[in-house]
């Protein structure tokens, strides 16, 4: 409503465009009757909702088709009806429309997320890297790239959905997307071009110090995975803060020895064991996976009830 | 819409259930003109909007048994006539609504609508509601000409009654943006 009417509890902006068509409950109908004939700012925002009514009226009114549908129409249906139900596609045919669909989604989402993103991203993983590798004198760059990625990734993933980060929301749940389609789409942009990019390093890691592919790699992938899966879940059940405040507290924890060197303490062998959780095994993909898709399944699919 | 005129329409829903071909003819019959109109908010092919509407009374004898009864039948055809246009439209790769709509509408509304309006043309107003997005316009017309209830029009748009009221408040700013938009002069 405009600005110039006070919007606390008392005034009635909200229903006086159920009021003007009368769709109110009697009891509430009577109450903004009342507020109305004592209210001038309500008073002058009915007459601006009347004007609007009778303006969508006039165009309704114009914009009739000249013509009602035939009855013929209702042939049509019967023959639909009566046709022989058609073949099912086949899984792989449902596949495929299913990922032209996604694929569809995924490249609207480039347009609606964030701009700045993608090349913060990748600034945000080199000043870390950078940073570290000063700190330590150039050594231990694949450590460092398995501090890095993660805590980047999971910071980039906990903004991706919901009404604090994402203004076009309310105009994406009007269209027939599937929310559920659209954090999935979004999640495999980001969560696929922060894996490129850390992909990208550790090839170059591979190539300057030599030393096992794998061994790099196994690093930071596991951990991305689950850091990631617990930033999204917390980022969509509780607040984006939440989401990436926990995440970042959580590896700045298991990488404090490497920060801190605490030779000995019970406060170390505490951390150690911590650390065993984020390794790349099948068990961490297990639980990133569950975290993933309790994610996901926290955002509504859109569903047809009735047809 | 009257409670007997909402029980008359559920007893046809049960006809239909049950198999009752005549029921769905007196649906036709009962809601093509409105329910046509509404697709026309989606589609300005009239074709398009005729094969659509086959697919909504399709749709209806083959889910009538779906009908919860939770709101009218109006508006539970309305609903299924919303996802069939959507749907199609998708499928057809038409334009159902376009980016203008994630533009954000700026919340500055200092002058009153009744007064740019009482000085506008006829031709004026139908051209700046015309130019409204559907999104926006659509919320306007099924509350102020199809006469849905708030729930009612949150079923059809399966979105919560709050984002009806947002909807509301966002498509007055569009219209306030349009009218301006036109270089009327304020009083």
């Amino acid at each position: 409503m405009s600005l110039d009417v006070p919007s606390d509890n008392e005034h009635v902006t909200d229903l006086l465009p159920a009021y003007v068509n009368q769709t109110l409950e009697p009891v509430e109908h009577a109450r903004v009757h009342s507020h109305v004939l004592t209210c001038a700012d309500c008073r002058d925002e009915l007459a601006r909702w009347q004007a609007i009514a009778e303006m969508t009226t006039r165009f309704a009114q114009v914009t009739e088709p000249a013509t009602v549908p035939s009855l013929a129409l209702l042939d049509g249906v019967w023959a639909e009806v009566e046709a022989p139900t058609r073949q099912k596609s086949s899984v792989l045919q449902a596949l495929g429309q299913k990922l032209v669909l996604m694929w569809q989604v995924t490249r609207v989402q480039v347009l609606l997320l964030p701009r700045g993103g993608w090349i913060a991203l990748p600034i945000g993983i080199m000043l870390g890297f950078l940073l570290l590798m000063v700190s330590n004198e150039g050594r231990y760059l694949p450590t460092m790239l398995g501090f890095v990625t993660p805590v980047v990734t999971a910071a980039a993933v906990g903004f991706i959905y919901g009404p604090e980060n994402d203004p076009g929301l309310e105009v994406t749940l009007a269209t027939p997307t599937s929310p559920r389609l659209v954090l999935l789409s979004r999640l495999v942009l980001v969560f696929g071009y922060n894996f490129g990019l850390a992909l990208i390093v550790t090839l170059l890691i591979a190539l300057l110090q030599g030393g096992n592919l794998a061994l790099v790699l196994s690093l930071w992938i596991g951990p991305m995975l689950l850091l990631t899966g617990f930033s999204l879940l917390l980022s969509l059940t509780v607040s984006t803060m939440s989401g990436v405040g926990i995440a970042v507290i959580l590896w700045c924890i298991h990488y404090s020895p490497y920060l801190f060197p605490l030779e000995g303490s019970a406060f170390l062998d505490a951390i150690v064991q911590f650390g065993a959780f984020w390794q790349t095994n099948p068990a961490t993909l297990i639980c990133a996976t569950i975290l993933f898709v309790l994610a996901v399944y926290r955002v509504p699919r859109q569903v047809y009830r009735y047809a | 819409m009257t409670d007997k005129a909402a029980d008359a329409d559920t007893q046809l829903i049960l006809r239909v259930v049950g198999g009752d071909q005549q029921a769905l003819a007196d649906l036709f019959l009962l809601y093509r003109l409105p329910l046509f109109h509404y697709l026309l908010q989606f589609t300005t092919d009239h074709g398009l909007a005729e094969e659509l509407l086959q697919d909504v009374f399709v749709a209806v004898w083959r889910n009538a048994g779906t009908f919860a009864g939770k709101s009218p039948v109006k508006a539970w055809l309305f609903g299924i006539a919303r996802r069939r246009a959507c749907k199609t439209l998708r499928r057809r790769e038409l334009a159902f609504t376009d980016l203008a709509e994630l533009e954000t509408i700026p919340a500055h509304d200092p002058e009153p609508e009744a007064a740019l309006l009482a000085r506008m043309e006829h031709a004026g107003l139908l051209e700046a509601i015309a130019h409204m997005t559907v999104v926006h316009r659509e919320v306007l017309l099924l509350i102020f000409v199809h006469g849905f209830s708030y729930q009612e029009v949150a079923d059809v748009l399966e979105v919560p009654v709050g984002t009806v009221k947002s909807r509301l408040s966002n498509a007055r700013r569009s219209l306030r943006k349009l009218l301006e938009g036109r270089g009327e002069m304020m009083p």
